[in-house]
């Protein structure tokens, strides 16, 4: 990958606050917006916690009529994709919508509408079959109402993947910038929570207080790469990010947050062998590295790679922003990438959200307890999703 | 502008190359059951009987029957696996032996496919066991969910790359292998897999019942009489290589894919925009990236759905782009004999086209008697045309507004 391609714009919905700077102040002051699930009753389940959007109003952030009956990962990627327009100083009203671009990258969309669809027809009858339903419930449903709304005509794609769905969608937006010759794309990640999905995740015993992973039995509640985690809790959201060219960001003075170095995405990771992830890891340099840990036994995965990549290098920053939106799969990834762009330009490190025993494989790092101002010029993002798939992104600060 | 391919434009560095194709549809499992039914104008649309159909106006499909996977598997278990998972596992087979990979591909190869609904069957059974009060086996969560269809697959092939899957509705498989095409164009990778598949299942039929998209009798792309799809199911997958690569290792090099477009309508979430330009624009990128002009192309694989709304807007993309030329261009939709098959109908039409091209035959668009003054185009209707096919285009446009459409050319390498 070039480094032609910049991020002007951030748009956050999450369960610690909606709008860029109100995460980043989560981030700051450590507010977690993980707490009792209300969406539904888990009296008598294992797991009982999640990082819930409560008081989400789209009209509040973009009031248009036609998206009222979506599902709420529709409503999360409009609210995010306008959020993040509006951050970057665009006007889709504007803008000449050829010459852009979207992605948006999902895991598990909006099943709710599909559960519902299907329920209503096993129980009544195709002629219950609700076909308002069923066009929203479809995988691209988020990204075909976000085009719409935006007059995005350029491309709009939708990524299906794990919890690095979200930086897959990043690399993928620079694909197609340069494949069709366009000047924006948006690149996003949106989720919602199920009840469903809820309970299959418990009963694989990924969610915490899990059975599966754990080591010793603890507390609910996201503890990334620790000795004692149990499990993740289940969040959503939805984060947009506004991918340039640098040239055209240049041209317009657009502020810039950060410039796109590499992006690398393999799968296999528990069965490779010394993957190489980075093509060149700097080694005098402070690095901010935004970690995907989530609490379950695949962060020791991601702590023996990293540990070999930074093997030779300066003790990067960790961070980690699961416990505070919880695990967002495909918006989780996004969300990480989006606080790495927010470090580098506002060379601020935020305090490590990982303040209890670690495992043993993740002592390297260096986990800062208050807020530190530094310039960094690297961020890198990882994550790496349930069956071992990975996906990588490294960050530069624009520099002058 | 010349056809040279001297020059490759898009500013890709690379030629492309098609060295192995895997089918599945109801046709039957394999390239030549495919081709031959194909061009002998076989309608294999037959009653569905995998769920029950009396409480639907359409009862018909392009399911396939008798299928039976006997494959032996390396690292997954076959009783666990999506039929979606099967489908796959049965074109990549083809098209991975074809290419000459059958004791292996370079780890790193990337698989990229496209999907309407991935393991949608396994969804259904969830959702059923919910509805019902039983307690249903968490694993059918993680088949249910779209990627883990690849991520099943790079287990099974023991990959190592990435592993992509496109949801652009009825676009997905054209995308899929219009990134593989680019990934290999611009030197990232030399070899990659792309494809795509659906199943046929109760939910979708359900969904296009629901929004009148079924036909009750005939498929009949860009007749004036047609008043519906029919839904389909199966797979297909291509190896996509760096052309010099394939020289060298001296593979067998079915066509070359020599562009690709793609676009978005911003028009509505299940119609198409009527104007057709949002498929022109795929259509003329496509072309653009191709180094070609629109008199270049010698056969047009439409999307072709039989839907009053899709063809139209097609006819009047392909006028607004070809002009005149759009008269004479033969063109047909495959639909019409195997149905609808989302998320894998870019790649199974794809893959059709190719073989037709090579085998100098046009595919006939079957059903077709009254033409529509609205779609004035030169629609396939004869069995057994001869042709030569130097260059076609393939078509695919889906739900959400997703336009793809890919160009390939019989070079002498």
């Amino acid at each position: 990958m070039t480094e032609e391609f910049v991020i002007t714009g951030i748009g956050i919905v999450s369960p610690a606050d909606i709008g860029k700077e109100a995460f980043w102040g989560s981030l700051i002051n450590c507010k977690s917006g993980i707490k009792e699930i209300t969406r539904f009753d888990t009296r008598g389940k294992k797991s009982h916690l999640g990082g819930e959007i409560r008081g989400f109003d789209l009209d509040a952030v973009f009031p248009d009529k036609r998206f009222r009956r979506a599902a709420n990962t529709s409503k999360y990627c409009l609210a995010s994709a306008k959020l993040a327009i509006d951050d970057a100083g665009l006007d889709s009203s504007k803008w000449d919508g050829t010459k852009v671009g979207l992605v948006v990258a999902v895991t598990h969309s909006a099943i709710n509408y599909s559960r519902e669809f299907h329920a209503a027809l096993i129980k009544e009858g195709p002629l219950a079959a609700s076909p308002l339903l069923f066009s929203d419930s479809v995988l691209n449903a988020p990204a075909g109402n976000t085009s719409i709304a935006f007059h995005i005509k350029g491309a709009a794609h939708t990524i299906v993947g794990g919890i690095p769905a979200g930086l897959d969608a990043i690399g993928y937006a620079i694909n197609i910038m340069k494949m069709n010759d366009l000047d924006i794309c948006l690149a996003g990640g949106a989720e919602e929570i199920d009840s469903l999905v809820f309970d299959s995740y418990a009963r694989f015993g990924l969610l915490s207080p899990g059975d599966r992973f754990q080591i010793r039995p603890q507390e609910e509640g996201i503890k990334p790469f620790g000795i004692d985690r149990n499990g993740f809790v289940i969040g959503e959201g939805a984060c947009v990010l506004v991918l340039e060219k640098n040239k055209t960001a240049l041209e317009r003075s657009a502020r810039i947050y950060a410039t796109i170095s590499s992006f690398n995405t393999t799968v296999n990771l528990k069965t490779s062998k010394s993957p190489k992830i980075f093509r060149a890891m700097p080694v005098d340099e402070s690095i901010y590295l935004s970690t995907g840990a989530n609490g379950t036994a695949h962060d020791s995965t991601e702590a023996e790679i990293l540990k070999t990549e930074f093997a030779k290098s300066k003790k990067p920053y960790i961070g980690n922003i699961k416990p505070i939106i919880g695990e967002c799969f495909a918006a989780s990834s996004i969300t990480q990438a989006a606080s790495a762009a927010m470090v580098l330009y506002k060379a601020i490190i935020p305090p490590s959200t990982i303040r209890h025993d670690l495992t043993s494989e993740m002592r390297w790092g260096r986990f800062n307890a208050s807020e530190e101002n530094i310039e960094v010029k690297t961020a890198i993002v990882s994550s790496i999703g349930l069956e071992g798939e990975g996906s990588f992104l490294v960050l530069k600060r624009q520099i002058g | 502008m010349t056809a040279s391919r001297d020059k490759i434009y898009n500013g890709l560095k690379h030629r492309v190359a098609v060295t192995g194709m895997g089918i599945i549809t109801t046709l039957g499992a394999g390239k030549k059951k495919n081709l031959s039914g194909i061009l002998e104008g076989q309608n294999a649309i037959k009653e569905i009987t995998s769920f029950d159909v009396s409480g639907y106006r359409s009862k018909i499909g392009g399911a396939i029957s008798n299928f039976n996977f006997s494959k032996k598997l390396k690292q997954l278990q076959s009783s666990r696996l999506d039929r979606a998972t099967k489908l796959l596992l049965t074109a990549l087979d083809e098209a991975v032996a074809e290419a000459g990979f059958a004791n292996g591909l370079p780890s790193h190869t990337p698989l990229i496919l496209g999907t309407t609904l991935g393991g949608m069957l396994s969804g259904e059974a969830y959702h059923r066991n919910v509805v019902f009060g039983k307690k249903a086996k968490p694993s059918l969560l993680l088949d249910y969910l779209a990627h883990y269809q690849a991520i099943h697959i790079a287990e099974e092939y023991g990959l190592h790359g990435a592993a992509f899957t496109i949801s652009n509705a009825c676009a997905s498989g054209t995308n899929a292998i219009g990134l593989a095409y680019h990934e290999i164009g611009a030197g990232n990778v030399e070899i990659a897999l792309a494809g795509g598949y659906d199943t046929m299942c109760e939910f979708t039929f359900a969904g296009f019942n629901s929004l009148q998209a079924l036909t009750q009798t005939l498929c009949r792309p860009f007749d004036k009489n047609r008043d519906g799809l029919v839904l389909g199911e199966g797979a297909g997958i291509i190896v996509l290589e760096e052309l010099s690569h394939a020289v060298s290792r001296n593979a067998n090099i079915l066509t070359e894919i020599i562009g690709y477009g793609e676009s978005s309508d911003a028009f509505h979430i299940t119609r198409p925009d009527p104007s057709g330009d949002g498929a022109a624009l795929a259509i003329s990128r496509a072309l653009d990236s191709a180094g070609v002009n629109a008199s270049a192309i010698d056969y047009i694989n439409a999307h072709g759905t039989g839907t009053p709304y899709n063809d139209v807007m097609e006819a009047k993309a392909i006028q607004k782009v070809f002009g005149s030329a759009s008269k004479n261009i033969p063109l047909s939709s495959v639909k019409s004999m195997i149905g609808h098959l989302l998320g894998g109908a870019g790649a199974v039409e794809a893959i059709i086209t190719i073989m037709a091209m090579n085998k100098g035959v046009l595919p006939p668009n079957i059903n077709y008697e009254t033409p529509d003054p609205d779609c004035p185009l030169n629609i396939v209707e004869r069995l057994g045309q001869k042709a030569f096919i130097k260059r076609a285009m393939s078509n695919s446009f889906g739900f959400g507004g997703a336009n793809a459409a890919l160009v390939f050319q019989n070079t002498n390498v």
